[in-house]
């Protein structure tokens, strides 16, 4: 199990070439089929840097230390970007709040979304480290809301 | 004594042993440090040349050519003209001075007979004397400090030469200081001062380019407008350009000024000039260079400025951004890796 968090900035280079094509400036996923759907890739320049969406297929690998891809298609891609849902609230079956997501967990080849990392703030996770919940905890989700199993 | 005893034992003796060596010799250290940072600056330029087909040590030969013509250009086209600007304006600045005090003068007769209070024309004098003895005291510290200042710079001249040694094996030392970390945790250093380089390369060059602009069009602008100095207000305000927020206040102080001993209406035009200059790079060039380059957000940008300009001064100011992204990312790999829940550590393993 890998954090969304480890990819964000990691390098995407050309398997063929052994060109550097830009780095991971986001991942998208699907929120409903809880798939990687692809990378935000930004091209970095002098003047301003560019960004475009790659699908999940044209990666061959995430590495620890990069990301390996091949020819970059021309493929749509959308989805829900990790940073996008990043701080979006938690609730519980009772309607407390348990925290806002501090991170999307996914499986180690970056296909599928497994659960959230829960912050319940700066000490609180400090102290006692953040919880975790899987996407079989979950009762119902939306861009902003996650509402999981359980209560008071 | 067992095996891993002797181990811990040596490194703390080794460590203790080069850190008091270091210290012992620490004014010898600086030209090293600056030779690191070039070497580190020149590195990106080493790699694209290298890339096109170069070996390693054309590519540092070349680049240093290139840096030396470039450094004579500038010493042979540029240099004589601030030199005469400057000092023209040596010549001039003591009249140019009297005209700004008369100018006070002026004021104070003017506040005088509409009532200015005897106490607040008292500490303005005081003021006065104590900026006097300020700048005497400034002048003699520097006139005291010349000998040790010109053997700094002699120093300072092997800064290069070490460079061109850093750049030459600059794969082989990075390697080996990542090579110095577990391997269990390199795959997670690695990402750190990727990233750590990825914002300093694309700060500093978004900087110095912006720097530049901002230079030559606000030093084209107060020419266009027939202010003389206008080389040595661009190469000014370029230079105070440097630092965020507070660079063309900086700057903008000593160019208005400088009209202004010429005329009111010379330094209001001067004033406008680094005004509009400094609002099409505040809305257009900048954001364009640096959109979110180091990742901090503006309030932390101007407390790291204070901080750093508390701390060192303009030195302070001027490293004080790149210093604060670094340490948000070391803190922040350390907090994630505090806070990261059991199961993720579990998978890990």
């Amino acid at each position: 199990m890998r954090r969304m968090r480890d990819l964000v900035r990691l390098p995407v280079i050309c398997q063929n070439t052994g060109q550097k094509l830009g780095w991971v400036k986001d991942i998208l996923f699907d929120e409903k089929s809880n798939l990687v759907t692809g990378i935000i890739l930004e091209k970095d320049s002098l003047i301003k840097p560019q960004q475009r969406r790659v699908v999940r297929a044209d990666i061959l690998s995430f590495g620890k230390e990069s990301l390996m891809a091949d020819k970059l298609s021309r493929k749509r891609c959308t989805g829900t970007c990790w940073s996008e849902k990043v701080g979006s609230k938690v609730y519980n079956g009772d309607g407390e709040i348990k925290g806002t997501v501090g991170d999307i967990f996914v499986d180690n080849l970056v296909e599928n979304v497994l659960g959230y990392e829960i912050s319940d703030g700066l000490f609180a996770d400090i102290f006692k480290g953040r919880e975790a919940i899987f996407e079989e905890n979950i009762l119902a989700e939306s861009q902003d809301v996650i509402v999981i199993e359980g209560g008071s | 004594m067992k095996r891993s005893q002797i181990r811990w034992i040596f490194i703390a003796l080794l460590v203790l042993l080069s850190g008091f060596f270091l210290f012992s010799v620490k004014d010898i250290i600086s030209p090293f440090v600056v030779g690191v940072v070039l070497a580190y600056l020149l590195s990106p330029l080493v790699t694209s040349l290298e890339k096109k087909g170069l070996s390693r040590r054309s590519s540092v030969a070349v680049i240093f050519i290139w840096i030396t013509v470039l450094f004579t250009l500038l010493m042979f086209l540029l240099l004589p003209k601030l030199y005469t600007e400057l000092g023209k304006l040596a010549v001039v600045l003591p009249e140019r001075f009297q005209v700004i005090y008369d100018y006070g003068q002026n004021a104070k007769e003017y506040y005088g007979q509409t009532g200015l209070p005897g106490e607040v024309s008292k500490l303005i004098d005081d003021k006065l004397v104590q900026g006097q003895s300020f700048l005497i005291n400034w002048l003699k510290n520097v006139v005291e400090d010349l000998p040790g200042l010109l053997s700094y710079i002699g120093l300072m001249i092997l800064s290069p030469i070490l460079a061109i040694y850093f750049l030459l094996d600059w794969k082989k030392i990075t390697e080996g200081v990542i090579q110095l970390v577990p391997g269990k945790m390199r795959g997670e250093w690695y990402r750190l001062l990727q990233e750590v380089d990825f914002i300093i390369q694309r700060y500093i060059q978004g900087n110095i380019i912006d720097a530049a602009l901002v230079g030559f069009i606000i030093g084209f602008g107060v020419k266009l407008i027939g202010m003389e100095y206008a080389l040595l207000i661009g190469v000014i305000c370029g230079i105070t350009n440097l630092i965020p927020y507070f660079g063309p206040i900086l700057g903008g102080i000593p160019s208005v000024l400088l009209a202004l001993s010429k005329s009111p209406m010379m330094a209001m035009k001067v004033a406008l000039v680094i005004f509009i200059v400094q609002q099409i790079d505040g809305n257009i060039i900048n954001p364009r260079l640096m959109s979110n380059k180091v990742g901090l957000h503006p309030l932390w940008v101007v407390f790291a400025l204070l901080a750093g300009g508390e701390l060192d001064g303009i030195m302070g100011m001027l490293v004080a951004i790149p210093l604060a992204a670094i340490l948000k990312i070391i803190f922040r790999e350390i907090y994630y890796y505090l806070v990261s829940p059991k199961v993720l550590k579990s998978s890990k393993e």
